[in-house]
């Protein structure tokens, strides 16, 4: 009978460890949602109850009277529109990852410049895996404290569960691997081809090896567009200068969050020859500082500050993706607009349309490579250098 | 083909494969350990995640990382104790105390890491500096020789000390030993508790070994993977480091292989190891040396 348990036991251990092996592989996340309040706590003071039932006859004398109400705190403004724009965001990972910090960025810039005169506060909430989006979507709807809901990633299955059940809040999801949902249920998404472009021509103009790489977390369309972009950079200049073949690899590392794995990939490619590294993810910039004469590309943010190999960053921006919600649901609210989201996700591509920049460019980079890249930028920016958009895993 | 076998590449795959082996050794030889006194500890992955994050933080607030160090092994000690707690003293069940802990611990890292560094869009985040190699010529931190080190010597203490024979006893057969007056759960306390250790310093392996920075999704599986290796090396300590050191290997070599003009499929190799476990432990089955009583609660006279 005894041995007949440890058995049954050892069965189960070997059953649950085989599970937890393959969740490790998928790179399973059974971290528990954590909660961390928005720091920006100003709330305005609100006049009217009830936001959403009042209707403002005109937007434009709606948005001035507003702000003029708030500075005089006079209470006996008349029909007038929504004074306070609560935003939530939930994210699949942490807020230091790129994919979310530029949007808290973009959130944060929008709100300075108050759209309609509103007052924009956004709640913040870390580590909510895919399967947990639909209820962590649904307990925020619920509390009636947010006008705009954005899963910031592939929440698409959770956003169309829920949005019928509150049509009055306009909610939104990002990045490749989402279903258009329609009606309330937006798809924004950016990619940052054209800044990518840009830095690898400091790439291609200042490898010595002919060998550029990336570092990656899957073949991923948001991932794969800057990649391909960047040794497209690489190889245009190179071609220019006639340094000949451009050598390019790509590691993915099947991961978002393993910046250990993604340093021994740097590692990897710079054994192979590479010195100009583009870090889709975090960790290579630890390999690249103990190789001499390597280089790395921040991707997303702005990360000069981060390590003092980084040469310039490919920038996401998005101001205009997050004006447009925020310019739907006024629409709705103070004129009856009904939300209708289109059938496709709507993307915010390119550096004329505010959808991406490039970071400060370090100064390591030589003088006359800055003045290419300057020059690169202006014909992009005035429409005479258009960066394709590749998505297939690169060559 | 060529370029993967040029004496750059093949002294990286080296030098990489005990980098990556060593969060799995360190953690692998504490669960061994840990094993072998009869308690299962599953929440490997959450006490490396503590340690990880204590060590970052002290590394960060002192700037020693030896002080960090101390800090992961009482970050692993702590979580560690409370698993000795609930399945020595309370005899909860052993995987369901483990799953839970493993859910505590990754919830109390990420908690503390976000009260200390409050982030707001892309600020700089929070960076420490790295261990430094020993030696020139050895491009491996120091807690990569600490861990291959640890190899003969929990060897020498599970198979030729008297403590480690007592310790087996106590996951083969706590009756006997209790009839002998051989303590069972003082010898559980300590064995769950240095395996908390060893996965506090595997963690840290991460935050300070390599890449400076404090992630709560940071260990990203590898503490399944360790449990997975101490079933791959048949509850042996030699088996341990060749399984840790397979993994690591193949990882490595997977890395140089996309580094390479090479053409074969990366996620072959990414699956190897797993199949590897999966092969090990069906032909293993006969002549396992689980020890009998793991995850048996023992309760003193009852049969």
């Amino acid at each position: 009978m005894r041995k007949l348990m440890d058995r049954r036991a050892l069965t189960l251990v070997t059953m649950l460890t085989a599970l937890a092996l393959v969740a490790g592989a998928c790179g399973g996340d059974d971290e528990p949602a954590a909660t961390t309040a928005a720091p920006t706590t100003t709330a305005a003071p609100t006049t009217t109850a009830a936001p959403t039932t009042t209707a403002a006859p005109t937007t434009t004398a709606a948005a001035p009277a507003t702000t003029e109400a708030e500075m005089t705190e006079t209470t006996e403004a008349a029909p007038m529109g929504p004074t306070e724009l609560d935003v939530a965001m939930i994210m699949l990972g942490t807020k230091e990852e790129g994919w979310y910090a530029t949007f808290i960025d973009s959130v944060h810039r929008v709100a300075e410049e108050m759209p309609h005169g509103l007052t924009i506060t956004l709640e913040q909430i870390e580590e909510i895996p895919y399967a947990d989006g639909e209820r962590v979507i649904r307990d925020l709807a619920q509390t009636g404290d947010y006008e705009i809901i954005v899963g910031h990633s592939t929440y698409s299955d959770a956003v169309a569960a829920v949005k019928d059940d509150f049509p009055d809040i306009l909610f939104a999801f990002s990045g490749s691997g989402n279903e258009p949902t329609g009606g309330n249920g937006y798809w924004i998404d950016v990619f940052i081809h054209e800044p990518a472009y840009l830095a690898g021509i400091i790439a291609g103009a200042m490898t010595q090896t002919n060998h550029v790489s990336g570092v990656a977390a899957f073949p991923f369309p948001n991932v794969n567009g800057p990649l391909n972009a960047f040794i497209d950079g690489a190889r245009f200049v190179a071609q220019q200068m006639g340094k000949g073949e451009i050598t390019f690899d790509v590691a993915y590392i099947e991961s978002w969050f393993d910046p250990a794995t993604a340093q021994e990939a740097a590692a990897a490619q710079i054994a192979a020859g590479s010195d100009m590294i583009y870090a889709e993810r975090f960790g290579p910039f630890a390999a690249i500082e103990e190789a001499d004469g390597v280089f790395g590309f921040g991707h997303f943010t702005d990360q000069l500050g981060l390590s003092p190999v980084v040469l310039t960053s490919a920038v996401a921006r998005w101001d205009t993706a997050f004006k447009d919600l925020v310019d739907a649901w006024y629409a709705y609210t103070t004129e009856g607009v009904p939300y209708d989201a289109p059938m496709e996700r709507i993307v915010y591509t390119s550096m004329v349309d505010g959808g991406s920049s490039l970071g400060e460019i370090s100064d390591l980079v030589p003088a006359e490579v800055q003045d290419g890249v300057a020059q690169a930028e202006a014909a992009i920016l005035g429409g005479l250098l258009r960066v394709e958009l590749k998505t297939d895993p690169p060559e | 083909m060529e370029d993967l076998f040029t004496s750059a590449v093949l002294v990286g795959i080296f030098w990489a494969t005990l980098r990556i082996a060593t969060p799995l050794l360190l953690a692998a030889l504490g669960e061994l350990v840990c094993e072998s006194s009869g308690i299962l500890n599953l929440s490997l992955e959450g006490t490396m995640t503590m340690g990880a994050f204590a060590g970052f933080y002290v590394a960060n607030e002192t700037g020693s990382i030896l002080a960090g160090l101390v800090a992961a092994g009482v970050g692993g000690a702590f979580l560690s104790l409370i698993m000795a707690l609930m399945t020595v003293t309370a005899k909860v069940n052993q995987v369901v105390a483990g799953l839970a802990l493993n859910i505590l611990g990754l919830g109390l890292a990420f908690f503390w890491y976000r009260s200390i560094y409050e982030a707001e869009g892309s600020i700089d985040i929070p960076t420490v500096e790295t261990m430094q190699a020993p030696f020139e010529f050895f491009p491996i931190p120091w807690l990569t020789i600490l861990a291959f080190v640890m190899v003969p010597v929990v060897w020498v203490f599970l198979y030729r000390t008297k403590y480690g024979l007592e310790l087996r006893s106590v996951g083969h057969n706590p009756e006997a030993c209790d009839m002998r007056g051989v303590g069972i759960i003082s010898r559980q306390y300590v064995a769950v508790v240095f395996g908390g250790v060893m996965a506090g310093l595997a963690g840290s392996f991460l935050s300070l070994g390599s890449t400076g920075l404090f992630f709560p999704d940071i260990i990203s599986g590898r503490g399944w993977i360790a449990l997975a290796i101490v079933i791959f090396g048949n509850w042996r300590a030699t088996w341990v480091l060749v399984g840790s050191l397979l993994f690591g290997f193949l990882e490595a070599t997977q890395l140089a292989l996309q580094a390479s003009d090479v053409d074969l499929p990366y996620q072959l190799l990414l699956a190897l190891p797993f199949v590897l476990t999966i092969v090990a432990l069906v032909f293993n089955r006969s002549r396992s040396n689980v020890p009998l009583s793991l995850t048996i609660p023992y309760h003193r006279g009852e049969r």
